[in-house]
């Protein structure tokens, strides 16, 4: 009997170890639409008619049954992991029938170890190295599923958009969110990014010093050393891991969107490689911290350290982005505080002159790409032509009109804030979201008594230019140049703040020195001449 | 059939659960250990990852006769620095982490009181179970310069002029891990010093007490002596481990949470180089060339401190 009891039990156990070993699988392929997988999509009726984003004839319109595919969200602030939770996905499947079996990304590298294992599911939603999925062994290219599921979708995109997310095979395997051509940047009456660097001021503190001009470098200094004489516990400047390029950027140096920029000529530069240009900012801030006018620890803040420094109330200036101004404020303002910020609305000067001139040089934030996995790609190819069109890309940003925001007379959403996040779903599952939709919402802001980003939002635009050229020296992942690209991040990463917090002079120029020899090392010049030939290219298309 | 084939048989049909037992784990072993240690032949690929598992095969060899990667380790700027960090470390851990368990194992089993020895007991071993998050989160709160309890205390009290930055500094890092490894883990390898003790003969205690010896000179010449086997063998191991994972498993962990861009230069050990260098930017074989790295230096550390101390003490774990 015993012999019997042991036999079984060991036979279970065997089962258990069997049963968790294959039961690994990430989201696989769960495509089960019913009848959609027709190649003829239907067009409109009449040939003759003009399709329209409110035409009935739509392809999305045509099969709103259930179907449900795997989808990894590399989105890891989603405040949410299901479909099918909040307003946004249920309208979304209420309108087109489409859910998704969600995997949502658990760190930087959840994404990058999935697909290395080769189990790709349905659709990757996914905002960084984009140019990984690019390829046809990860993604179906969407010029050969539109045509045969949503061919009248072509006549409703923009073609400078297609243009933008064109790779050199000729294909295009996602339509970036957050697209603007150069028409946008040349227009002065469009605002820039609720993302733009700034720097931001205590207005107690401010007034308590004098209230001296802030108008170049030399003032923001001289301001910091006053903060530090009147108030000896309080953190003069703090700057941190996330937001720390306002100061590198009104120096003059900016490398943000791109590692290169364009001179006169049309050659292609990397401005990190200026050494005296890096050496005056630099020595800057390892000035500031060995006088004690900059947090060092602060160099190492993520975003929700920062906003706790700022409510505990011992900060006098901070860089940010303009949003962020409105996120302190209303912080202090819930904790009772009357304490406000003040974010400038021009950059500061340096050597006598506005030296902020910033390039756009991206294609586009996020992509929503339809993987080589999917076997009836069909309905998702139709789900981001209903993504794309506006009543898509207001409900996915904006949420359930009358539950989530109502219009308000200038037509912009006033967001129901008692809601929250997780329940509304805006700017979640946002796949086919335009700046202008996001922008409109950032300009009613949550505390209009106090909030400053919308006028932020159009001071800074007149500085901003583009070279959507630029956007295509970005190298393809594992090869020569994405080695040499990481190397330069991954060594400006480790080095830029030992750099800054170099304890003296010889300390500074040893630490700078070893930065720049290592720098060099790499293959730089092979590197600039790569990203020349692909930016000489695409201007010439 | 064969007299000793018959023989084998039936001992394996005597206890045949049991084997079972035995197979599956094996088969546990085969599946998650041993097969995709197969992947090891990337470190001397260009592998790329879009080529799936098969490309661990078919992908080219790379340059400089497969040692590319590793060569590119060797002279990377910060390989010094990395290599520096992770013995460093590590090495401390082990003067402090490694004999602060076996004091601990000693002064508790010198109490009297079984309940007081029982709540110390479990109250030292419960840190274990605290993940590093969670420390970090404490020592975060703790040692912070804005808001810290430390700091604002101690500038209370005038004792500084200002806070103390712990955190985001060069010249702290070590002693925050050494610290933070000891009090986490002090409690937990405690209990198998502990246990080890309880396996001592109490005769030769009763003895040594007739004899006129003090508790001093029990612990000396029965205790110590009385686990000195259990001690080798863990020796052994945390030697293994001066490469990799530090005592305990905890270098990349404590790098990962409490590392900064500022405190790099003495934070960055291999493991998590690795992991920066290799992983986040998917240079999967440069990742594996490191791992290899690592392992095959831990395993050589393993042999020799194995065989040293076979030779020493005649204790060791082959």
């Amino acid at each position: 009997m015993k012999r019997l009891t042991g036999f079984i039990l060991a036979l279970v156990m065997i089962a258990a170890l069997v049963s968790g070993c294959s039961s690994s699988q990430p989201a696989s392929s769960s495509s089960t639409s019913s009848g959609s997988s027709s190649a003829a999509a239907s067009t409109s009726g009449s040939s003759d008619e003009e399709v329209t984003w409110d035409s009935n004839s739509l392809s999305w319109k045509q099969d709103t049954s259930p179907v449900t595919y795997s989808l990894f969200l590399d989105i890891s602030w989603a405040p949410m992991d299901v479909w099918g939770t909040d307003h946004v996905s249920q309208k979304v499947t209420e309108l087109t029938g489409v859910s998704f079996d969600v995997t949502k990304a658990q760190d930087s590298s959840h994404l990058d170890m999935l697909m290395a294992s080769g189990s790709y599911p349905d659709a990757i939603f996914v905002y960084r190295n984009k140019h990984k999925y690019e390829n046809p062994n990860v993604s179906q290219p969407w010029n050969e599923l539109i045509p045969e599921y949503a061919p009248e979708f072509t006549d409703l995109i923009d073609p400078s958009a297609i243009e933008a997310a064109t790779k050199d095979d000729g294909n295009f395997y996602t339509l970036y969110t957050h697209f603007r051509d150069e028409s946008y940047w040349e227009d002065p009456d469009l605002p820039v990014s609720y993302g733009e660097p700034d720097l931001m001021f205590r207005d107690d503190v401010m007034e308590a010093i004098g209230s001296p001009k802030m108008e170049s470098i030399d003032d923001f200094y001289n301001a910091l050393k006053l903060v530090k004489e009147k108030y000896a516990d309080y953190t003069p400047y703090l700057e941190t891991s996330l937001n720390n390029s306002a100061l590198k950027n009104w120096m003059g140096i900016e490398f943000e969107y791109s590692d290169f920029k364009v001179d006169e000529n049309g050659k292609l530069y990397m401005p990190l490689r200026n050494q005296e240009q890096m050496k005056e900012y630099l020595s800057f801030k390892n000035k500031l911290v060995r006088e004690g006018l900059m947090s060092v620890e602060g160099l190492t803040y993520d975003f929700e350290k920062q906003k706790q420094a700022v409510l505990a109330g011992k900060v006098f200036s901070t860089a940010a982005q303009i949003y962020d101004v409105d996120i302190f404020n209303s912080g202090l303002n819930d904790a009772g505080s009357d304490l406000r910020y003040t974010a400038l609305d021009t950059p500061l000067t340096y050597d006598g002159s506005v030296q902020y001139a910033p390039v756009y040089a991206s294609a586009g934030f996020a992509g929503l790409y339809i993987t080589t996995a999917c076997k009836e790609p069909g309905r998702l190819i139709r789900l981001m032509e209903f993504m794309r069109s506006p009543e898509g890309d207001r409900l996915t940003q904006w949420g359930v009109e009358g539950a989530d925001y109502t219009l308000n007379a200038d037509n912009l959403p006033v967001i129901n804030n008692d809601i929250e996040w997780k329940v509304r779903g805006d700017n979640v599952w946002y796949f086919g979201a335009s700046f202008m939709v996001e922008t409109e919402k950032a300009m009613v802001p949550a505390n209009p008594e106090f909030s400053q980003v919308t006028n932020l939002m159009y001071a800074f635009k007149k500085y901003w230019s583009s070279d959507t050229s630029l956007s295509k020296c970005e190298p393809l992942p594992e090869t020569e140049e994405s080695e040499t690209k990481t190397s330069i991040q991954t060594l400006w990463t480790n080095n830029c703040n030992i750099i800054v917090t170099a304890r003296d002079d010889a300390e500074f120029e040893q630490r700078f020195k070893t930065f720049y020899d290592d720098l060099e090392r790499l293959d730089l010049d092979g590197y600039i001449s790569w990203a020349q030939e692909i930016y000489d290219n695409a201007k010439d298309k | 059939m064969p007299r000793s084939k018959n023989k084998f048989l039936k001992g394996l049909r005597s206890q045949l659960a049991l084997q079972m037992i035995a197979i599956a784990g094996l088969f546990v072993l085969a599946v998650f250990a041993y097969i995709p240690m197969s992947g090891i032949i990337i470190a001397f690929k260009d592998y790329k990852s879009a080529a799936g598992f098969v490309g661990f095969f078919t992908s080219p060899w790379t340059s400089q006769n497969g040692f590319k990667h590793f060569i590119a380790f060797f002279s990377d700027p910060w390989f010094g620095r990395v290599l520096k960090n992770t013995l460093g470390i590590s090495v401390l851990k082990l003067l402090f982490s490694f004999p602060a368990p076996i004091i601990f194992a000693l002064a508790l089993n010198e109490l009297r009181l079984s309940k007081f020895k029982r709540v110390v007991q479990t109250v030292s071993y419960l840190p274990h179970f605290i993940s590093w998050v969670v420390v970090y989160g404490l020592v975060f709160t703790f040692l912070n310069t804005q808001t810290g309890f430390v700091s604002r205390i101690m500038v209370d009290l005038g004792l500084w002029s200002e806070p103390y930055n712990f955190l985001a500094n060069e010249s702290t890092f070590w002693t925050l891990a050494v610290i933070t490894d000891v009090w986490k883990e002090l409690g937990w390898w405690s209990i198998i010093f502990l246990a080890a003790i309880t396996g001592i003969d109490p005769g030769l205690y009763e003895a040594a007490k007739v004899d006129g010896a003090s508790r001093w000179r029990c612990v000396w010449h029965i205790t110590l002596p009385g686990i000195k086997g259990t001690v080798v063998v863990l020796l052994i191991l945390a030697l293994g481990g001066l490469f990799s994972g530090g005592m305990g498993g905890s270098n990349f962990d404590q790098t990962y949470l409490m590392g900064n861009n500022v405190n790099y230069p003495t934070s960055m050990t291999i493991g998590y180089y690795a992991y920066q260098t290799g992983i986040l930017n998917q240079r999967y074989s440069y990742a594996t060339a490191v791992g290899l790295f690592q392992s095959v230096i831990s395993v050589t550390l393993v042999g020799l401190s194995n065989w040293s101390s076979k030779k020493l003490t005649g204790e060791g774990i082959v």
